[in-house]
């Protein structure tokens, strides 16, 4: 990687020669019926060669994906394109697609002032950091909901639907407290997170202690360390201690990845669904079971799925929007 | 059913312990917090530099610089560090080229309040994004549109286009790449797409 130097050396001058070649890449990706290994170790080979590369290389990425992410907000277009339509026309109409989109409208305001309490939420695929007045911060997930409402005496935060990593600036009198399905997290001066499936609650502590129990009765109290991961369900809490690493790599969507380890097929697809994009189908059982391990960025369905087509044989499907992996 | 062991998923190693830096999440970092910069750099350096044929190697060379210093730590604000890097940067050019161009100098010290300005809030980039891409796809010449919004927004197969567009599977290639390159400078590198809506 000597790509520069102190002494202000210059990088060869061709960066628009480089960005033809990665963006040649990038297209020929997406018009190959298929990827071959030796085609991505060429791929590796050029990107490994300079730093100029993989930057030009992530550029071009990086703009296909954020196109994709928004052809994810689109209204499902059933009609064929049919050979005899007007270029224009079809063009109108997947205007008017995102136009709806645009409509059903995004991410609400940040208002915290408001005592009723105040909704805010992401999209499949959106993230937001928030800062509340009490200098708090809640960084939101994909596909999340939450109502935050600070008063005079409480300061109290309801999860709706999602994931969210808390940051609390502690107040002995005025506590935080998190709701989330019929559970409630107290704030003791802490950083956790929470996430929310249909049948339980997971609390992760990194910092601090909180106090998790029943919302209704303030039964079954359990006192979290850093380190202690939570599954609560409508009957039980069971608590877990996990490593710092594997916390770590629990959070990383607020670094833009997904760490697997030893995952099973079926549920990284799920994982990546979360976020939008193109939708990950796994088709057969026996491709549901392989597994893998590996860090993908959250927008790295695609990458994902040509990755597991080069080391398993998968076979990999392109169709309206979803990507379908079988044996 | 497989019974695993480690296939080496992704480019890194899984093993990898403690506070190691992966390549996708300088990636990520670079995606998220650098190239949103772009419009704000390319306008930097355009005013600081005058042969404009250096721009596109400029920039790159600093994408380099920045990205290679985040294998090593991931700054903890981009804006400043990018920035800083793009002074330096240019500094180092004048010396060794031997010109002091007036403007720059006094416009690289009026940068340090630039940099404290704060981004647009992320519920109007939110809103804004859609809008903003259909200006771009708008902008495209209209064969690179075409195979582009069949494969982004319909999913449709590098052949599936070619025999639609009734041309050759490298001529859809040629139209992506063209495609791709132009949205990359419309979505990053041009102002006009900073400014706030109304």
């Amino acid at each position: 990687m000597s790509v520069s130097n102190e002494t202000g050396g210059l990088v060869p001058q061709d960066a628009m020669r480089i960005e033809d070649i990665a963006a040649d890449w990038s297209a020929l990706r997406r018009v190959s019926e298929t990827w071959t290994p030796t085609q991505q170790a060429e791929l590796d080979a050029w990107l490994a060669q300079s730093l100029a590369h993989r930057v030009a290389y992530l550029r071009i990425e990086a703009t296909w994906q954020r196109t994709e992410r928004l052809a994810a907000l689109r209204q499902p277009m059933r009609e064929p394109v049919d050979g005899g339509s007007v270029p224009g026309a079809r063009w109108a109409r997947i205007a008017a697609a995102i136009g709806f989109a645009l409509l059903t409208g995004v991410i609400a305001g940040s208002y915290f002032d408001q005592p009723q309490g105040q909704l805010i939420e992401t999209p499949k695929g959106g993230q937001e950091k928030l800062t509340l007045a009490d200098g708090s911060q809640i960084e939101l997930n994909t596909d999340t909901a939450i109502r935050i409402n600070l008063a005079s005496q409480t300061r109290a935060a309801e999860l709706i639907r999602g994931e969210a990593f808390f940051q609390i600036k502690h107040d002995a009198t005025r506590p935080f407290v998190v709701t989330a399905a019929r559970h409630r997290i107290v704030d003791l001066g802490t950083k956790f997170a929470v996430r929310m499936a249909p049948q339980s609650l997971r609390v992760a502590l990194v910092e601090g202690s909180a106090r998790l129990e029943d919302a209704k009765t303030g039964k079954r109290a359990v006192v979290l360390s850093p380190g202690d991961v939570a599954m609560a369900t409508a009957d039980a809490t069971h608590v877990s201690k996990t490593s710092e690493r594997e916390l770590s790599e629990s959070l990383a969507w607020q670094r833009g990845v997904i760490v697997f380890r030893n995952t099973q097929l079926v549920d990284a697809a799920a994982e990546f669904n979360r976020y939008g994009g193109p939708k990950l189908i796994v088709a057969d059982a026996e491709a549901a079971n392989l597994r893998i391990n590996g860090t993908f960025l959250i927008t790295g369905a695609a990458d994902f799925a040509g990755i597991a087509r080069e080391i398993f044989g998968l076979h990999v499907e392109r169709r309206d929007g979803s990507i379908i992996l079988s044996r | 059913m497989t019974k695993n062991t480690e296939p080496g998923f992704g480019d890194v190693d899984p093993r990898a312990q403690g506070a190691v830096i992966t390549a996708p999440e300088v990636d990520a970092w670079f995606v998220r917090e650098v190239l949103p910069l772009e419009a704000a750099l390319m306008q930097f350096l355009q005013h600081n530099w005058r042969n404009k044929s250096d721009i596109a190697d400029l920039r790159q060379d600093i994408y380099v610089r920045v990205y290679e210093s985040a294998l090593r730590e991931i700054p903890g604000s981009a804006k400043p560090f990018v920035f800083t890097t793009a002074r330096n940067l240019l500094i180092t050019r004048m010396r060794h080229e031997q010109i002091v161009p007036f403007e720059a100098v006094s416009d690289i010290e009026a940068l340090e309040t630039a940099i404290d300005e704060p981004g647009p809030d992320s519920t109007v980039i939110a809103r804004d994004e859609l809008r903003r891409l259909q200006t771009a796809l708008d902008q495209l010449p209209p064969r690179a549109r075409e195979a582009f919004v069949l494969r982004q927004v319909h999913g449709l197969s590098g052949r599936e286009i070619a025999t639609r567009m009734g041309v050759a599977e490298v001529t859809v290639k040629y139209h992506l790449k063209e495609a791709s390159r132009l949205l990359a400078n419309l979505l990053y590198s041009e102002h006009a797409n900073v400014r706030r809506p109304q």
